[in-house]
């Protein structure tokens, strides 16, 4: 069975259902709803990104449901991407963080996870005002304010 | 997501985030502080470090692992220190102690060690930590012993009279510490205060003394004796629960209390059981340099002794008939012990008031009910009028009340932004809302800088725009508003209010009174 999905700018999507499912907002939506042929509209997501959302979804579609592990270790790692996924999220930052947040609004969370630790990957190991140059991030610290943090930051140094 | 994105960075790589840009730096910090590992030793829990201008204190609740080793090089800045025993949390010492999963002392302390043992065990932290920050200024120590010790028999009182012989702190080295605020927090049974007389008298610095549980005069009269001899410099005493000073026979413990300070300034009282009149009054007279008193809410009284000392004592800065103004600690549905009580506007308006030194006032006040509408706006109009007069104001936390006749107030009901009152012959519960809006009168207070107001009504003032130019014309220095947990989900305009006065703090968490629902 297919689904329509509908995106912001009008394109409709024919997706198979499971590849649908793979959002949980989806899902709960067909649960509650019956299944239907009525297009599903998804005003959040344009489709550029919804095309992108769905050739993951696609890709994942036969993978067993995340479970969840809450008492895992609270420093997760951001090195554990598969291939797939990494090649997946090399696209402009605009597109990357489009895609998170629509993987947030679909509910899709390995999609949502494999884009934070993209995220935290481009941070790690760059000056603070590296980050701000990659994300265009304005400073708004007074010198006092930073110098402040710094000895916080020294203090709580790893040893 | 950002916190997201940050759960898969480092504590190196947070701490570099930290520096980006404030927005980041707020979200971070929770979580920078919960990975920090400081302390795996139980002996110490809270230090300002005023050289580096840290303050760990405030963001102690968020910390989950302790380490030790780091420490070293840092414990010259080290002045305050909380040291506690307890698996459980005594009434008002949560804001004193810890979070108490930070560590677990509860499956330690079973009765399978005696008494003796954990004095034993105290004493040595006390003096380890002594010796081992040399700068400490603070130092509260709490000591719960596993369970009700009046019913164990190896917890008793002649067992304790064996630990008095036992001299658990005379067995120091210490001399001249440079201490200044001790805290001797637990809750055995009185155990003789000689056993604290040697690690007082190598505190000659010490200002301030936090006592529980000394209940009688002789307790006092001696305490009093080392003080004066080992501690002159002592001015303020904290007493947490345990004594009773409700009847006239305890005019004599009252004045054994005084005694432990002629130059006594500070006094808070409001975790003893019970006071009455005589007794409070005893007090006041007798600490003539007194000018800050924190008074218990049970003060079962004839509604005198407030006004009394609002007409007598002109030094007074501080008056605070309260539990905890601020940090009310969510009570259980059923819990009772942290309902003020109200006094009566008539009897508070009934005398002239003097003390226009005032800087810290908290108080509920009732306004009696039977009165017409005239007469209730007039007796609230004329105690903001009271109210608006003390410029010194810098804290003022206020509420009013106005219940049925012949009813008990309950408490304030923050789902519904109203009192309750239970009428004691029909037991049925009467919901009263306020209505009234007197704030305006307090337009003078210019040194205002903390605001507490439970009372909804005289809230609705401040919605929108308007409200907010009034509080930025009048509270140039107001930085912290504590309102009922609902305003902020209101039309009041708090974000509006938040947006212009970045400074401001907004307690929205704030737990007033928990009201009991049949």
């Amino acid at each position: 069975m297919t689904i329509t999905l509908t995106s912001l700018d009008n394109v409709e999507f024919k997706v198979d259902k499971d590849v649908a499912e793979r959002s949980i907002l989806i899902k709960n939506m067909i649960d509650d709803i019956g299944e239907t042929d009525a297009p599903i509209p998804l005003p959040n997501v344009s489709s550029a990104v919804l095309t992108k959302v769905i050739e993951y979804c696609e890709h994942h579609r036969h993978d067993p449901p995340q479970v969840q592990d809450e008492s895992d270790d609270p420093r997760k790692r951001s090195n554990d991407i598969e291939e797939w996924d990494m090649k997946f999220m090399q696209v402009d930052q605009e597109m990357l963080f489009e895609i998170i947040l629509a993987a947030n609004y679909l509910d899709i969370k390995p999609l949502l996870d494999v884009g934070c630790k993209t995220v935290a990957n481009i941070i790690k190991g760059k000056t603070p005002e590296e980050i701000r140059k990659v994300f265009n991030i304005v400073n708004d610290f007074t010198p006092e304010e930073e110098a402040q943090i710094k000895k916080e930051n020294e203090w709580a140094e790893d040893r | 997501m950002l916190l997201l994105v940050f759960s898969y960075l480092h504590h190196r790589d947070r701490r570099i985030c930290r520096l980006v840009c404030k927005r980041w730096y707020r979200r971070l910090t929770p979580l920078f502080w919960e990975s920090l590992n400081i302390y795996q030793e139980p002996h110490a829990a809270s230090f300002n470090a005023p050289e580096s201008s840290l303050n760990l204190g405030n963001n102690i609740h968020l910390i989950r692992s302790f380490s030790t080793s780091h420490l070293d090089a840092w414990k010259t800045f080290i002045t305050h220190v909380e040291v506690s025993i307890e698996p459980v949390h005594l009434p008002r010492l949560a804001y004193h102690s810890l979070n108490p999963n930070l560590w677990d002392f509860s499956s330690s302390l079973t009765m399978q060690y005696s008494c003796q043992f954990y004095f034993e065990q105290l004493a040595q932290l006390v003096y380890q930590s002594l010796r081992w920050l040399p700068s400490l200024e603070h130092l509260y120590f709490t000591l719960c012993l596993p369970t009700r010790i009046s019913s164990i028999k190896n917890y008793g009182k002649e067992y304790f009279d064996s630990i008095v012989e036992m001299q658990p702190f005379a067995n120091t080295e210490l001399h001249d510490s440079s201490l200044q605020v001790l805290g001797i927090v637990g809750n055995y049974y009185s155990a003789g205060i000689q056993i604290w007389s040697p690690l007082l008298k190598a505190c000659p610095k010490l200002r301030r003394l936090c006592l529980t549980r000394y209940q009688n005069c002789d307790q006092y009269l001696s305490l009093a004796e080392i003080l004066q001899r080992d501690c002159p410099n002592l001015c303020e005493l904290e007493l947490l629960e345990g004594v009773d000073l409700l009847k006239l026979q305890e005019l004599d413990t009252a004045q054994a209390i005084t005694s432990c300070g002629p130059n006594l300034t500070f006094l808070d009282i409001r975790e003893i059981s019970q006071v009455g009149d005589y007794s409070l009054v005893a007090i006041l007279e007798l600490s003539e340099k007194l000018e800050h008193l924190y008074l218990p809410t049970c003060v079962k009284t004839t509604d005198c002794y407030l006004p009394s000392i609002l007409c007598s004592f002109r030094k007074l800065k501080t008056i605070c008939v309260d539990q905890n103004p601020g940090k009310y600690i969510p009570a259980s549905p059923r819990s009772t012990y942290d309902l003020p009580t109200p006094i009566s506007a008539y009897d508070l308006l009934r005398t002239n008031w003097v003390c226009s030194e005032l800087e810290t006032f908290s108080v509920l006040v009732k306004i009696p009910t039977g009165l017409d509408r005239e007469e209730s706006n007039r007796l609230q109009e004329e105690f903001f009028q009271r109210l608006g007069s003390l410029h010194r104001l810098r804290r003022l936390c206020q509420s009013v009340s106005r219940g049925p006749t012949r009813s008990e107030f309950q408490g304030y009901d923050h789902t519904q932004g109203t009192f309750v009152y239970l009428d004691r012959q029909t037991q049925e519960i009467t919901i009263c809302g306020l209505d009234f809006s007197r704030v305006q009168n307090l337009r003078h207070l210019s040194s205002l800088t903390e605001l507490e107001l439970l009372d909804l009504r005289s809230l609705r003032l401040f919605p929108g725009l308007d409200g907010i130019k009034w509080m930025g014309n009048h509270w140039p220095r107001l930085n912290e508003l504590r309102l009922p947990n609902h305003v902020f989900g209101g039309s009041i305009g708090i974000n509006e209010l938040l947006l212009r006065r970045p400074k401001l703090k907004c307690l929205s968490y704030y737990q007033p009174y928990s009201v009991m629902t049949q």
